[in-house]
């Protein structure tokens, strides 16, 4: 049984394909390890030189929270941009468009900056359903993902409304 | 020649030649529109800008603030220069890493970089690599590129949770990986160390596949990478149109794949690929799996208006046509063979893709899969995506290999009992096979999937440790099944000398360590294998022994910006067995060698850049596993101070022997040199100033200075210079002298005793050494080359027996030189007839 708890453990932490390493994180380790889960749009961005790095910090618009600050606005960085002349890449970073409406799993560091939990793992599109609920879709294939337990995660591809996702929210035991 | 990408868009046509070789590989790049058609523009280091051709890299001197237990700073860092030298290693690229010393982050420089920093990242983000660019376009040497100011490798600045040991092979392969990014490279699709970490099927012993290989000499090619290799180029049409980023790989049947990328026209090259037979492939990029920004994980490239788009999906093709391979193409040293053209059908989606196999070693699983030859059942468990259910396999899925010898037992891949949603195949090997990587293709429902690289052939298991001991005067044995194949030892990222095998022994010289350091011992083979896959790297530690703690001592010297010199490092307990290496925290300061003088006593040649910033620097001395810093080693003036200096860069190619003369040109003068005003010691002994020239001094060595490098100090109207060295290289041989010129029978050869063509003469020859073989001696007149037949010892020096080719010019003086060892006789003359 341990082969396949090994196995199981060494695929769930290998299933990261982004230029940056990536460790798969399911929805619970998500809503867990979060600061915050907010729904916005994106009022705007800039770059911004922290230390050596240089991060797009982006302006977003909370309308709607289920953990932590329940409203206002929020600075999220993301790896990579431009400073004048200065460009950084990173690939498998997120760029995010102004305007469109998402839904964020924020960690915030020590130091106070706002990150999306995993690189890109923590951030969904928002749209609205024909049921007029709004739904979050993250990712366009279908994944097949267990975490480091070999414990099968069923939300590897997402797409799930904005109440479902504060039912499981709420069932961890967060508290808003 | 610089220019605004805005400004790049007008490029003179001139910079196509440069452009139109860049396409490819996948690097961070942008395209430019010329004539109608995209130009890729890549983004690497400018290798003429720094001194040496290498690029430094820093570590961060914080290091994570969190390690699992047992773990160190010092094992990490070196485990982190150990990933340098991997690309160091690739004999096709330029392109050098050289450790610069221990930093704190955002320490001010200003020459091209890599910066190894820790830092807060956010869950579920391991590392994350990347170039830095100050969007320019750079012409030089006739090719155009993006420079690159910095790049950076973020690591996390907590390694306890989620653990990632330093000597873990994943962390290991992370920081190779990520380090390819900071030299230019993005990810391919080929198996290589550069494909995502689902793909990847290369292993910490053997961490670079071809495919990086070619990579890398893209950026940064040797003269010889063009001429040793050849290139497959061609279009990727779809409808009449051409698919941008599709991936076109081509792969032997049982060697490793290199891949390209396609441009927007469909075009591709695929270069670096060793001569011989290839089986080339187009398929499209797979989808982004779930929490993936874009469907390829590429930073896509910028044309000018804006990111660039992969083209759609198609159906897997081999060349010319079908998804069976049937038609292999040629490759040919330096030659292109531009005829692998490709038309493909389009698909909805990419369904297969992304395939990993493992196998098991006792309770370690080992992905790429590896099995012996002679295995007559041997076990793998796979995932691909699109391939399995939650009971099994998809309907219709089978796999196959691709032209492998070893054989897929039925019923091909099947449900993995122990986890259905995994699947297992059982191939048996023959005793016959040949070591190397395999290809294996998957199709379902009309589609079809090549996995390069899915699983490897060894000759034998790998090798395996039951015991490290410590025996006396610092050597440790191992001792295991197999170790005696190793090909090295090392401790944590630091290897050993291998001084002895036996027969499951090994006695080796572990690195230089600190006194109470417990290293992580691996042994690797040179299949690509190590112990770690059978004791995760844990089980075996080596600790040191080392009462006298190494202190590593510099007196501070100051420098002004833009000088060349060296200075002394010396040291207490430092047991230096070569060079130490050596690093001042900023790419302002390049150390350009090191000699190792004695066990606590070395000497560097440093190169202060125009641009360095004023203030203090702090030395970090490497040996081995041992490191020592010294605060404010060196410093540098303001700028406006400027002081002269021994031009050590003009020197380097000039052979300077005990005796000779040498001319030492003087940078950063106030008034013109004067022999009468110039005073020169070279190795601590003075050296007489024969003449000078204004800015440069030429000097006698003093003929009685050992071989080896000698400390040059120089004094200028009583002002010291900064002093410079020198390599001084043993005698050179004298060179042979031919005394006689003689007939068989022993007659001295006249006009009347001439020689003809084809005929035998000797020559009675002093100065060659004694042991001279005939193959070491060669006879010729201007470029006739004669037959030396025979070279006979003899109580006076050598005869050398000759035949007298037979295009030799007739006359009554007719040249002959001898030369043995590349050092060439004074001429003689013979009359042939």
């Amino acid at each position: 049984m341990r082969r396949i708890l090994v196995i199981l453990g060494l695929l769930g932490t290998l299933s990261g394909a982004w230029a940056s390493t990536i460790e798969r994180l399911s929805m619970e380790e998500m809503i867990a390890k979060s600061t915050r889960i907010v729904r916005g749009k994106i009022a705007g961005s800039e770059g911004v030189r922290r230390g050596g790095m240089i991060y797009t910090d982006y302006t977003f618009q909370v309308s709607e929270s289920l953990k932590g600050t329940a409203s206002g606005t929020l600075r999220l960085s993301v790896p990579g941009g431009s400073v004048g002349l200065a460009r950084q890449s990173f690939a498998g970073t997120p760029k995010l468009t102004a305007g469109e409406e998402y839904v964020v799993f924020v960690w915030t560091s020590r130091s106070g900056v706002h990150h999306i939990i995993g690189l890109s793992q923590g951030l969904f599109t928002a749209g609205v359903n024909s049921a007029g609920e709004v739904v979050l879709r993250r990712g366009p294939a279908t994944a097949h993902v267990v975490d480091k337990q070999g414990k099968e995660v069923a939300d590897g591809a997402i797409e799930l409304t904005w109440g479902d996702l504060e039912r499981r929210v709420r069932g961890a035991g967060v508290a808003r | 020649m610089k220019r605004r990408f805005g400004v790049a868009l007008g490029l003179a046509a001139m910079l196509l030649a440069g452009l139109q070789e860049a396409s490819g590989y996948a690097h961070f790049m942008r395209y430019i529109l010329q004539n109608g058609r995209y130009e890729a523009v890549l983004t690497r280091f400018d290798l003429r800008s720094v001194p040496g051709k290498r690029i430094p890299f820093f570590i961060d001197r914080n290091g994570p603030e969190a390690m699992v237990e047992g773990d160190t700073k010092l094992a990490l860092f070196s485990q982190i220069q150990s990933a340098a030298e991997v690309w160091n290693s690739v004999s096709t690229s330029e392109l050098r890493l050289t450790f610069g010393g221990l930093i704190e982050p955002g320490t001010p420089m200003s020459g091209p970089r890599v910066e190894v920093v820790f830092d807060e990242v956010p869950p579920g983000l391991v590392a994350l690599a990347g170039p830095e660019v100050l969007g320019e376009v750079t012409e030089k040497d006739g090719t155009v590129f993006v420079p690159i100011v910095k790049s950076l490798l973020v690591l996390p600045s907590n390694l306890a949770e989620p653990a990632r040991p330093s000597w873990s092979e994943r962390l290991y392969q992370t920081i190779v990986h990520e380090m390819g990014h900071t030299l230019g490279l993005q990810h391919s699709w080929a198996s290589g160390t550069m494909s995502t970490e689902i793909t990847r099927a290369t292993t910490k012993g053997d961490p670079l596949a071809a495919d990086d290989v070619a990579g890398i000499s893209m950026l940064y090619p040797t003269e010889q990478f063009l001429k040793q290799t050849g290139t497959i180029s061609g279009r990727v049409l779809m409808g009449g149109q051409g698919v941008h980023l599709a991936s076109v790989v081509a792969l032997t049947a049982t060697g490793e794949a290199v891949s390209a990328l396609t441009m927007p026209d469909g075009s591709y090259r695929i270069r670096g690929l060793a001569p011989g037979s290839y089986y080339v492939y187009a398929h499209p990029l797979p989808p982004g799996l779930a929490g993936e920004p874009q469907p390829v994980n590429l930073d896509l490239p910028q044309g000018p208006d804006g990111a660039m788009a992969p083209g759609g999906a198609f159906d897997l093709v081999f060349f010319p046509g079908g998804s069976t391979p049937q038609h292999m193409v040629e490759v040919v040293a330096g030659e292109v063979n531009d005829s692998v053209w490709f038309t493909v059908q389009p698909r909805a989606k990419v369904n297969l893709h992304s395939v990993q196999t493992y196998r098991f070693f006792g309770q370690q699983a080992v992905k790429p899969a590896y099995m012996k030859a002679g295995e007559e059942l041997a076990s793998v468990v796979l995932f691909g995506y699109g391939m399995s259910t939650a009971t099994g396999p998809v309907a219709g899925l089978s796999a196959s290999l691709l032209n492998a010898p070893e054989t897929l037992l039925a019923p091909g891949a099947f449900a993995y009992a122990p986890a259905p949603s995994y699947l297992q195949m059982n191939l048996s090997v023959p005793a016959e096979a040949a070591p190397g990587v395999r290809h294996m293709l998957f199709r379902q429902n009309g589609e079809t999937h090549v996995a390069p690289g899915a699983y490897r052939v060894t000759k034998a298991g790998p090798p395996e440790i039951t015991g490290v001991e410590t025996e006396a005067a610092g050597t440790v044995v191992v001792r295991g099944h197999g170790v005696e194949r190793a090909e090295r030892v090392v401790f944590d990222g630091a290897a050993g000398v291998i001084r002895e095998r036996e027969e499951g022994v090994l006695r080796v010289e572990a690195p230089a360590g600190l006194d109470g350091h417990a290293a992580r011992v691996s042994v690797f083979d040179a299949e690509g294998q190590s112990s770690a896959m059978l004791d995760g790297g844990t089980n075996h530690v080596h600790v040191f022994e080392r009462p006298e703690a190494p202190v590593v001592r510099m007196e501070t010297v100051y420098l002004p910006s833009g000088v060349e010199t060296v200075v002394e490092i010396t040291g207490t307990g430092t047991q230096w067995k070569q060079a130490p290496k050596l690093g001042f925290g900023t790419s302002d300061v390049a150390v350009k060698r090191v000699w190792r003088l004695a066990p606590d006593r070395a000497l560097a040649e440093v190169v202060v850049s125009p641009a360095a910033a004023a203030g203090p620097l702090t030395l970090t001395a490497v040996n081995g596993l041992s490191m020592g810093t010294v605060e404010n080693a060196l410093n540098i003036y303001p700028a406006g101070i400027r002081r002269a200096f021994v031009v050590m860069s003009a020197m380097a190619d000039v052979p300077v022997y005990g005796g000779s003369r040498v001319t030492l040109p003087v940078g950063n003068l106030t008034s013109p040199l004067y022999a009468s005003t110039t005073q020169v010691t070279i190795g601590g002994q003075a050296a007489m100033v024969l003449e000078t020239n204004g800015t440069a001094a030429t000097v006698l060595v003093p003929a009685g200075l050992a071989a080896g490098v000698a400390k040059v100090e120089m004094k200028v109207q009583g002002e010291p210079v900064l002093p410079g060295a020198i390599v001084i290289l043993p005698p050179p041989p004298a060179p042979p002298v031919i005394t006689a010129v003689q007939t068989l029978m022993g007659l001295m050869l006249q006009s009347g005793s001439a020689v003809g063509s084809g005929e035998m003469f000797q020559l009675l020859v002093t100065g060659l050494a004694d042991d001279a073989k005939t193959a070491d001696v060669a006879v010729h007149s201007g470029e006739v080359a004669h037959k030396v037949v025979l070279v006979q010892k003899t109580a006076a020096g050598h005869t050398v027996y000759v035949t007298l080719a037979e295009e030799t010019p007739r006359g009554a003086a007719v040249p002959l030189v001898l030369s043995a060892g590349g050092v060439k006789s004074q001429p003689v003359t013979i009359p042939v007839r």
